[in-house]
């Protein structure tokens, strides 16, 4: 990938940038952290014209490599007020890839707030153009209205109402495989960067696009056997394995029976109704509707395929897709037990351009705060409608948790650097917590996966309501996954090459091949580390500090059953963490 | 004695019962979690997590009266 296109929307132009040499091993969340280091001022305010949006695809994305169709989006965070690099998986990022753009960088905003914009990408370069036919459009609009412009192969990326009304809970929509506005960048309110930009879509166009350059093709395709290897052999990824058949939420019913899923506002860790919405249940409703599908893949040469359709009772599709945290979000943290309510609760946070975890958790403070009760699917359901009118009450939830606690008066408010907590309370898996702690992004899973050892058992097992070996433990998968998020592998290898040497050495193999420079686990640390202490210190300039690398006090004094634990880690362990 | 037992994943199939509906198994006294793996017919290798009373046990753990056991096959998500 060889250039930047450079959206300018204070004069509403485009340029066509060289990579700069210093950025050339680039790409992923090691392309937008450095990008916003260099050149957002920390102290900018996310919703100005001083912040930038940044999306990036991964080294390998576009190639043949598996599960590599991954992109990330960076920026300064209108949620935590600190650096944000959000990912998903998507079939426009190897569109993107292929046609030779490393990253599209969108900055300043226009003069004129009324009008939106949309932006073409094509193998001849970029155009701004008026976006007035998407005036007023949700995100399946959007997507279904783009399709018939300009062809059903074209990516789309967008915003819907909640970009546009520049929302903290607004994510990065992009489409599936089959053009659904379903795939989302969505943690830390870059949708609202998005909007404030007054750029509501872009379109890649990649036909005849010059595809990705190999250095060395036969050491490339070495590592990618390898790869594929490791991933078709574990039980965790392989076809047929759990993932493929019953997708992510299967996790719902493992954290219900351990303890550690947060029900009804963070106040239990076990779920009477687990197995209602488990993703066994998704999938036997799949099966039994008829129509829908499990094993959907988010974008094509993924081998997991973990994804699904799910439709309504009487067998026509209602969304893509069920996972696990959208599921806990509306599920288990909002006493929902009705798979057909979670199901429209998520189609609406896709719809109206929604992070479901950070939408979810805020129903959730809204519930204990009695503005509607818990497990009223049906008032959740009606609370999310007002995001979509943008009165008040709507624009509160789609603040997010922190907001939507402040204004009514809450104390148990479940968030880090005012982000949301995902669907793992730090009480019942003390790993996670403190990833969740100690993240420059705020409470995030994905940013040092704990669980898989805490409680899935990828490279052995530890207690999950143990503190010891905990702050190793996140730190080494922090450092890793700055890495991995970076090459545009999807998350889930990890669960491969922890266990399996060889697929590790495939991916370093596939990296070594695509640059035509030798890639080992030295630089998986390097480059991992490399990441976290430019966001790290971006953040220090942004005025979060270590004192901000905490969890909520009400989950240091408060004990969670069934196992009746606090966070018990010292504020000083946290302090400690990155010496 | 008798413990509160739940299956999940395709290992349902085998018990003949839906994902996580609990059912009630007799057991002897000093029976391990592997010896109820066994009873009930589940095939070893397809066992990965054996939780009881929401804790993760080795196969080796010996059960008491009205334990609850959660039994899952390799599961891991996001």
């Amino acid at each position: 990938m060889s250039k930047i296109i450079r959206v300018n929307m204070n004069n509403l132009s485009v340029s066509i940038e060289d990579v700069p040499e210093n950025y050339f091993f680039d790409a992923g969340r090691s392309f937008t952290s450095k990008l916003v280091y260099d050149e957002i001022p920390p102290k900018c305010h996310p919703l100005g014209p001083n912040n930038k949006l940044v999306i990036a695809p991964g080294m390998v994305t576009g190639t043949a490599a598996p599960c590599s169709g991954r992109i990330s989006v960076g920026g300064k965070s209108p949620l935590t007020g600190g650096i944000k690099e959000s990912n998903a998986g998507t079939p426009t990022s190897q569109k993107i890839a292929r046609l030779g753009i490393k990253a599209i960088i969108v900055e300043g905003y226009p003069e004129d707030k009324e009008s939106f914009w949309k932006l073409f990408i094509d193998k001849n370069g970029a155009k701004l153009m008026e976006g007035k036919d998407l005036a007023e459009k949700t995100m399946e609009a959007t997507n279904k209205h783009l399709i018939s412009e300009y062809g059903d192969h074209i990516g789309i990326i967008g915003i819907g109402p909640a970009g546009r009304m520049e929302l903290s809970a607004a994510g990065v929509c992009f489409n599936d495989p089959e053009n659904r506005a379903s795939r989302y960048a969505g943690r830390g309110g870059l949708g609202a960067v998005m909007g404030s930009k007054r750029l509501q879509a872009i379109i890649i166009d990649d036909t005849d696009a010059p595809g990705i350059n190999i250095k060395d093709e036969e050491l490339f395709n070495k590592g990618r056997k390898k790869l594929v290897e490791a991933l078709r052999t574990h039980d965790l990824t392989k076809p047929g394995g759990v993932l493929n058949a019953f997708g992510t939420s299967a996790v719902i019913n493992v954290m219900s029976e351990v303890g550690g899923l947060p029900v009804r506002n963070f106040a239990e860790g076990r779920f009477e109704g687990a197995e209602k919405i488990s993703g066994e249940a998704v999938a036997e409703a799949i099966k039994e509707r008829g129509g829908g599908m499990t094993g959907h893949g988010c974008h094509p040469g993924c081998i997991i395929r973990c994804s699904n359709v799910y439709p309504k009772p009487d067998g026509t599709e209602h969304v893509s897709c069920i996972e696990y945290e959208s599921d806990w979000a509306f599920g288990a943290n909002c006493d929902i037990d009705n798979l057909d309510h979670i199901a429209e609760l998520i189609r609406l946070c896709n719809d109206y351009g929604l992070d479901t975890i950070e939408t979810g958790a805020a129903v959730g403070v809204a519930m204990e705060a009695g503005v509607v009760d818990f497990g009223d699917g049906e008032g959740a359901i009606n609370l999310l409608k007002e995001i979509g009118k943008g009165t008040p009450l709507g624009r509160i939830i789609g603040s997010g948790a922190e907001v939507t606690g402040q204004v009514f008066g809450q104390y148990r408010i479940p968030t880090v650097k005012r982000q949301a907590m995902p669907a793992y309370d730090p009480r019942g898996a003390k790993g996670i917590g403190v990833t969740y702690g100690t993240s420059p992004m705020g409470a995030d899973h994905t940013a040092g996966y704990a669980i898989a050892a805490e409680i899935f058992g990828v490279t052995g097992k530890l207690d999950p309501l143990s503190t010891e070996g905990k702050i190793e433990l996140s730190k080494n998968l922090q450092i890793a996954t700055g890495f991995l998020d970076s090459t545009g592998y999807c998350l889930f290898i990890a669960f491969a090459i922890m266990d399996f040497e060889e697929g590790f050495q495939g991916v370093l193999e596939t990296l070594s091949g695509l640059y035509g420079k030798e890639f080992t686990s030295e630089d998986v640390n390097k480059i991992g580390m490399d990441i976290l202490s430019k966001e790290r210190e971006f953040n220090r300039l942004a005025g979060i500090t270590k004192e901000d690398d905490r969890i909520p006090e009400f989950m240091k004094q408060e004990k969670l059953p069934p196992h009746n634990h606090t966070f018990d880690f010292e504020d000083e362990d946290l302090n400690k963490f990155w010496e | 004695m008798n413990v509160e037992v739940r299956c999940y994943g395709n290992l349902c199939d085998y018990v003949g019962k839906g994902s996580g509906k609990p059912f009630w198994v007799e057991i002897d006294k000093q029976m391990s979690v592997k010896k109820l793996i066994e009873k009930l017919n589940l095939p070893e290798d397809e066992v990965k997590l054996h939780i009881v009373n929401g804790k993760a046990v080795e196969k080796e753990h010996i059960l008491q009266d009205r334990d609850r056991v959660s039994i899952f096959p390799p599961i891991a998500g996001g």
